[in-house]
């Protein structure tokens, strides 16, 4: 990367340069530094009439309307999950229409994306500013070089580098579930409901030009609206936007392995210890195996003890739509819809509230809902001895999963677990040096692992009220001792390459780490 | 003196965190070793030399090894190749193997006769998967299973796993047994394989007279010498499961007194042996209970329920151990990790006894101060069981993150909850 400028150590204690393909990038610069100016990005100024239509005959017509070029930027959500049919409808017309260089940039990417590999390869994409996922992570890490290297951000990172400008996002497809003749939009309603619609609110209030994509027209005024008329240019009916398999499950299962229960157990232990745990306190939930169980034992702490949430926020699922309707919850803050229950639960309780990602994690507005968060508890792939954690990567170096509201939740949450199995078939995880730094250690309080929990050594406060505590409090070397006596050796670390593959933007912006090319072991 | 590898043979398993292992002979002359898998880079070298290490010990001088399984830890990939080897040659061969000591004892907290068991998880002797964690769920007692969880195609596996899981794995404050099978199945060699990682203590299921302990504990002497182990330091859980080891019990309770610290009751067998339907109020298994109990405790003893089978009812986990503690029992069998604190629950000392032995405490200490030989608490003599029954009760309640303080008493209500932990 001869354009990549100079090399500094970042507060992370990570390499990153200071310029990529000409941007400027400011080296991460601690958890809470930054300091913003200057003014919001604003879209442009449109007028409609009466007599004008906003429906297109197909997408290619769309298309064609919207006036999009090469090199432009396309971008899309995630409500549909592995079940999303608009990403790859949207590409196969672009590349249909002839265009070039196209730089997508959705919320998040699934292994049903897996299509954008070839897209790649073909040129109608070139750059990819969002999640990385199974067969496209993979392709990205190992495959030819992409134009600029991928960026990945949090939920609330991504929000803010819409508001900042950071990103012009020149045509929004959003998918909508639910869509009346104007644009009016939910995610309620329709074949492939998926709940909320939060993920796509930014786009359309920000892109030059807003296109919906919709399975279910229905008469106007579609409500409610969680998208607006007054921000969409175009509406294209198709016969299916989703897979309802891929876009909710069923029923979520609780996770039945015995360790991962036992980590549950732990978390809702050390919440109950933790002197947070009282009337009014509130927690993120997530879908994760671990996450499920700890919901359904606060639950049913809650319900021992009498104590109850004021409010929590997810990844809802039927176990956060039962603690609501129990009145052990007494509001939802409303991102993502995992299963039918929790559609059900947006369509019908009015403390089901639907959230964007600006509202409850972009870190430059005045003020995002994880930092009134008491408890929550997070995934890894990897942790490392000054508690950095990974998501993005393996330990073999491969892209294999987005960032999603980690570091926004573990900087705002009081107190921010993670809930990861010591070892991971034989590889440990906790590591000396985590692969890919996601999320900062200095926002990070308490690993829980089925062979011991973790405090930061950061958090005194808890350290000191733990000291006596009967749970199997252990200094994270000494864990990391463990792990590596049952793997029996240091693994060996993968052979990268000089090429950055992708950025690890923190959700200010500033840069937290790079992702290199990884090369064959041989 | 070499063993020779005559034919190819496997062991282990696609299951989760286990490998296969093959081994076959190598018209090279030599040790050939290849470590498949994803991640296998990671580790490839550090698994060549453990297992060349195992060759070498084993007296296998050439064969071509493939392991094939990226999560399996050490443990794993060298049971398997241990047992591999054991299928790949004669029986002079086997021979050999059973004499070479291929893992070391580790060192482990001393147990005692009176070793707190209120609960002993089983983990099939067979399974890496349930191994692996079995030390971190707390349990008093594991019992590594090598009898009824290993189909008798694996028995031969699961002996080499359990063997080289108690040499590796960290169990944390269990204590360890491995149920091994009966003399007239593979026991012995059982055994001699086991005590060569040094468990607390053996297993010995469907007991039905003393015979059957002290031939064990003849089996046992002999390998703890050769081993190298100390007289007598292997422990014996026996396990009734027929009818007639129910009438024996009382001879069986008094065999082998340097070993035997705890009896169990197993109701599966023993049901079917009468011919009697297992019912969720248990009444055909009242009898048996009561009688092991008595002959437990009149050879003093220990004594451990059967296991509860259902994962899912905890309540009914909960009524019947509650119901089993009331008869006399000191602990109860699980299954399932999230069996382990229901049943604690029930076995842990109430706030009452807790309350009781430290006063019990505070009376040994008043009188220490004294000089006084006669301890005495109001107008009750503390003899040293009692005193010995406190001390556990708080160490207990100190393990188990309980509350240790004493009851504030209501004015003029003294004297009601004297009694409350007494004996």
């Amino acid at each position: 990367m001869a354009e990549s400028g100079e090399w500094v150590m970042n507060a992370a204690g990570r390499m990153v340069p200071t310029v990529i393909d000409g941007k400027r990038y400011r080296p991460f610069g601690g958890a809470f530094t930054s300091k913003p100016d200057g003014r919001k990005h604003a879209p442009r100024l449109r007028t409609h009439t009466r007599e004008e239509s906003k429906l297109c005959a197909s997408l290619e017509d769309a298309i064609r309307k919207s006036g999009l070029s090469d090199g432009m930027t396309i971008s899309f959500h995630h409500h549909f999950r592995n079940g999303d049919k608009v990403l790859n409808m949207v590409l196969d017309a672009c590349e249909g229409l002839g265009l070039k260089d196209l730089r997508i940039f959705p919320s998040a990417m699934f292994p049903v994306h897996e299509p954008v590999v070839e897209h790649i390869k073909k040129g109608t994409v070139n750059r990819i500013e969002g999640s990385m996922n199974g067969p496209i992570g993979a392709y990205v890490s190992t495959g030819e070089k992409l134009a600029e290297p991928a960026v990945l951000r949090s939920h609330g990172g991504r929000a803010r580098a819409i508001e900042d400008g950071d990103v012009k996002i020149d045509l929004a497809f959003i998918g909508a579930p639910c869509c009346d003749d104007y644009g009016n939009a939910n995610g309620l309603y329709g074949p492939s409901a998926c709940g909320p619609l939060g993920f796509s609110v930014h786009d359309s209030r920000f892109a030059d030009c807003v296109v919906m994509i919709t399975d279910n027209l229905v008469s106007y005024p579609c409500t409610p609206m969680t998208i607006e008329q007054g921000n969409v240019d175009y509406i294209v009916k198709v016969d299916s936007i989703g897979d309802p398999e891929g876009i909710v499950s069923g029923t979520m299962k609780i996770t039945k392995s015995p360790a991962r229960l036992l980590i549950a157990n732990h978390i809702v232990e050390f919440i109950r210890q933790s002197g947070r745990f009282e009337n009014g306190f509130s927690f993120q939930a997530g879908a994760g195996g671990i996450s499920l169980a700890v919901t359904k034992f606060l639950g049913d702490l809650m319900r021992k003890t009498g104590v109850k949430a004021s409010w929590a926020m997810g990844g809802v699922t039927k176990f956060l739509v039962d603690l609501l309707e129990e009145g052990l919850v007494g509001k939802l803050l409303d991102g993502q819809a995992f299963d039918l229950e929790a559609i059900r639960s947006l369509r019908e309780n009015v403390n089901d509230v639907e959230i964007s990602p600006g509202h409850y994690a972009n870190i430059h507005s005045k003020g995002c809902a994880v930092n009134k968060l008491d408890f929550a508890f997070l995934g890894a792939t990897e942790i490392d001895l000054d508690f950095n954690v990974n998501v993005n990567t393996h330990s073999d170096g491969i892209l294999l999963h987005g960032i999603g509201g980690h570091q926004d939740v573990a900087a705002g949450s009081g107190i921010t677990f993670i809930a990861a199995p010591l070892m991971r078939g034989r590889l440990p995880i906790i590591v000396d040096r985590v692969t890919t730094v996601s999320a900062p250690g200095e926002t990070v309080d308490v690993i829980v692992t089925e062979r011991g929990i973790a405090i930061n050594p950061r958090r005194k406060d808890l350290i000191e009220r733990f000291k006596d505590s009967a749970l199997p409090i252990r200094a994270i070397e000494e864990l990391y001792e463990e792990a590596i006596r049952l793997a029996g050796a240091v693994p060996k670390k993968p052979k990268l390459g000089d090429d950055v593959v992708a950025l690890i933007e923190f959700r200010d912006g500033s840069l937290l780490d790079v992702v290199r090319k990884v090369l064959p072991t041989g | 003196m070499s063993v020779e590898i005559l034919n190819r043979a496997c062991a282990g398993s696609e299951e989760k965190d286990d490998c296969i292992v093959a081994v076959g002979p190598n018209e090279a002359k030599a040790i050939w070793i290849k470590y498949l898998g994803k991640t296998a880079w990671m580790f490839d070298e550090h698994v060549s030399a453990i297992c060349e290490k195992l060759l070498k010990k084993l007296g296998v001088k050439c064969a071509k090894v493939e392991i094939n399984g990226k999560d399996a830890l050490d443990y794993v990939i060298l049971a398997r190749l241990e047992c591999a080897i054991h299928r790949a040659t004669n029986d002079e061969g086997r021979m050999r193997i059973a004499a070479v000591r291929t893992v070391d004892a580790p060192t482990r907290f001393k147990t005692e006769k009176n070793h707190l068991r209120r609960s002993r998880l089983y983990i099939p002797g067979n399974s890496p998967r349930m191994m692996n964690s079995a030390g971190v769920y707390g349990a008093d007692c594991l019992l590594l299973d090598l009898e009824d969880a290993v189909s008798p195609a694996e028995k031969d596996a699961a002996r080499f796993l359990v063997k080289h899981a108690l040499a590796f794995l960290d169990f944390g404050f269990s204590e360890l047994f491995v149920r091994i099978n009966p003399f007239s199945v593979c026991g012995r060699e059982d055994v001699t394989q086991v005590l060569q990682a040094a468990p607390h203590g053996l297993t010995i299921p469907k007991v039905e007279d003393d015979d059957d302990l002290k031939d064990a504990c003849k089996t046992m002497g002999e390998a703890e010498s050769f081993r190298g182990l100390e007289d007598h330091s292997t422990k014996i859980m026996s396990i009734i499961e027929t009818a007639k080891g129910v009438l024996k019990a009382k001879d069986i309770a008094k065999a082998a007194p340097k070993r035997h610290v705890v009896m169990a009751f197993g109701a599966e067998d023993y049901t079917r042996d009468i011919g009697a339907e297992r019912s969720r109020e248990g009444d055909e298994l009242l009898f048996p209970r009561c009688t092991i109990v008595v002959a437990a405790k009149a050879a003093g003893i220990q004594v451990s329920d059967t296991v509860f089978a259902d994962v899912e009812d905890c309540d009914a986990l909960l009524a019947e151990t509650r119901k089993i503690k009331s008869l006399g029992f000191d602990g109860k069998g699980a299954i399932n990790p999230r069996q382990i604190g229901l049943m604690h629950e029930v076995f842990n000392p109430s706030p009452e006894e807790i309350d009781y032995a430290l006063r019990v405490m505070d009376a040994i200490g008043e009188a220490k101060a004294k000089g006084s030989g006669v301890i005495a608490l109001g107008s009750k003599m503390i003899d040293a069981p009692v005193a010995a029954r406190a001390g556990r009760i708080i160490a207990i309640a100190k393990r188990t993150g309980l509350e240790i303080k004493r009851i504030e008493e209501e004015p003029k209500a003294s004297g009601k909850k004297a009694d409350a932990g007494g004996e």
